[in-house]
């Protein structure tokens, strides 16, 4: 059970990180209380990764075979690239670290299926436009239908309360289902944990991560997010979450973190605002290739080191 | 409705409670000035005043029932709440200087007759013409926000116009040489505070403005 720490390790900074993309929004805002977020949060990611969490652990054991050892090096090289960047104040996806980090092992040891890798890459650069596409139809169908009928300041309040609350259920869910591949999906090809045992112990540890350590980012990327307005950051997590769940349908990880960034690019080019700056695009691109390629190297090193 | 969310339409009474008593006020400080105008500073004046200073103290009773009521329910989201403490303190104001005008003249013991009666007349009529288009936007943003802006485009509207009318009177009392300086400077004053109670009416205004914009896509 040991060799499943790096594995725990990685799904805790996950938590810790993602749940601000989901719930960040309502904490900020003090619509819900952080506790209640955590929990719910806890408790549909858990959900999320055990009824749907398996398509996105079939994709990655799909891009090289493993041992217990090799499953170990890379979720411990993910994770370290995860912290190191955090750490950097880098921009950082756990979906593309755990992607580098097991080409760099799977390098060493000559098993890497470089297949998959165009699926995951066009799913990569497809993350924010999807969400950039999903939240300018979501702010249409808003603006065309449901702003016709709430126009009274108490009921639109109440809408984008339990909006917002059901919005970050739903991207609980989703970010389950999608990234529970990151934390297990290894440990699962090796044989050593079943995928429903890797699902669940995927989740609680991503849980782990909201619930011991993701106030502080929450309450920061909040703040980002809620600049727009209650509802626009709305429809912002909820293009994001949508865009994750279509993602874990077709069973590959992606960042939650781009994914909010595009629906709020998104929603920034239906207000005439364009919020696709250098900056911007600095840190997708980065999340594109500079992640994965740190993780890469990192897995790489470590695996000749043990070797 | 009393439902999981609490009293919904506690908050919209007591808004309009303290509509009305603020727009008590603004018209009793009316019929006040007017009386002063034709009858001087007179007991008559004073003991209407004492009544402008009691309405006055009540809409502020009424504010901080709704403020107390603000923080209570969870309702609305943080943001409104500020956004409606910023509209009250808005509609507070034309009470506090309608109040402070009334004050200023009667501690003055001006004359104000000789300002231009007038001007003065259509300036305190188009104000409270104008309250009234702020008290319909504000009942509307808790029916239809859409029909609140059209108020508030009026609302904007009379105010320049009085701003039109303030620098008229402002400019014919600098010109009448039968003033002295002192005196025209107290009436300069005057004038400027009575039309500050319409620029704060439409600094409500905007608010509502601002609230409507911030809920729209």
């Amino acid at each position: 059970m040991f060799k499943l720490i790096s594995g725990f390790f990685l799904g805790w900074a996950l938590g810790s990180n993602d749940a601000a993309n989901i719930f960040g929004t309502a904490v900020a805002t003090r619509t819900i209380k952080f506790w209640t977020a955590a929990i719910l949060t806890s408790v549909f990611v858990i959900i999320g990764a055990v009824l749907e969490g398996s398509g996105g652990i079939e994709t990655l054991g799909s891009l090289s075979s493993q041992t217990v050892n090799s499953a170990f090096i890379t979720s411990f090289a993910a994770a370290i690239t995860v912290s190191l960047m955090t750490y950097l104040k880098l921009p950082v996806s756990t979906s593309q670290a755990v992607v580098g980090a097991i080409i760099g092992s799977g390098l060493v040891r000559n098993t890497v299926n470089f297949t998959p890798l165009l699926k995951i890459f066009a799913a990569w650069f497809f993350t924010p436009i999807g969400a950039l596409i999903i939240a300018i139809i979501f702010m249409k169908i808003y603006s065309s239908y449901i702003e016709k009928y709430i126009k009274n300041i108490v009921s639109l309040d109440k809408m984008i309360k339990i909006g917002l609350i059901i919005a970050g259920i739903y991207g609980s869910y989703a970010l389950g289902a999608n990234n529970v591949a990151n934390v297990t999906g290894v440990y699962v090809k090796t044989g050593f944990i079943s995928p429903v045992q890797g699902s669940l112990f995927g989740g609680i540890a991503i849980a782990s991560g909201v619930l011991t350590y993701s106030r502080n980012v929450m309450m920061t990327v909040g703040q980002r997010i809620t600049k727009l307005s209650s509802l626009n950051a709305l429809i912002a997590v909820l293009a994001e979450s949508t865009t994750v769940y279509i993602y874990a349908k077709i069973g590959i990880p992606v960042s939650t973190s781009q994914a909010i960034v595009g629906a709020v690019i998104g929603i920034g080019l239906i207000k005439g605002i364009n919020l696709l700056n250098k900056n911007t695009l600095k840190n997708i691109f980065f999340g594109w290739l500079g992640t994965p390629t740190i993780a890469l190297i990192i897995s790489f090193i470590m695996t000749n080191l043990i070797n | 409705m009393v439902g999981f969310w609490g009293d919904t339409n506690k908050i919209i009474d007591l808004f309009e409670e303290h509509e009305n008593k603020v727009g008590l006020c603004l018209n009793k400080f009316v019929q006040t000035i007017e009386l002063y105008i034709e009858k001087g500073n007179s007991e008559e004046v004073k003991k209407i005043s004492k009544k402008v200073h009691s309405l006055e103290t009540e809409a502020d009773k009424t504010r901080r029932k709704i403020i107390k009521l603000l923080i209570k329910e969870k309702y609305l989201l943080p943001n409104t709440r500020r956004d409606f403490l910023n509209l009250l303190e808005y509609l507070d104001k034309v009470a506090d200087y309608s109040e402070a005008a009334l004050d200023y003249v009667i501690l003055q013991n001006m004359d104000i007759s000789k300002i231009g009666k007038n001007y003065l007349d259509d300036i305190l009529s188009m104000t409270i013409e104008q309250y009234k288009l702020l008290k319909k936007a504000v009942k509307l943003l808790f029916e239809d926000i859409d029909e609140a802006y059209e108020y508030v485009a009026e609302i904007e509207n009379i105010e320049s116009e009085i701003d039109d009318l303030e620098r008229i009177l402002i400019s014919r009392i600098s010109q009448r040489d039968e003033l002295s300086y002192g005196l025209k400077s107290l009436y300069r004053d005057f004038v400027t505070m009575i039309a500050n109670i319409s620029d704060v009416i439409e600094d409500a205004g905007d608010e509502i403005e601002l609230i409507i914009a911030m809920r729209k896509i």
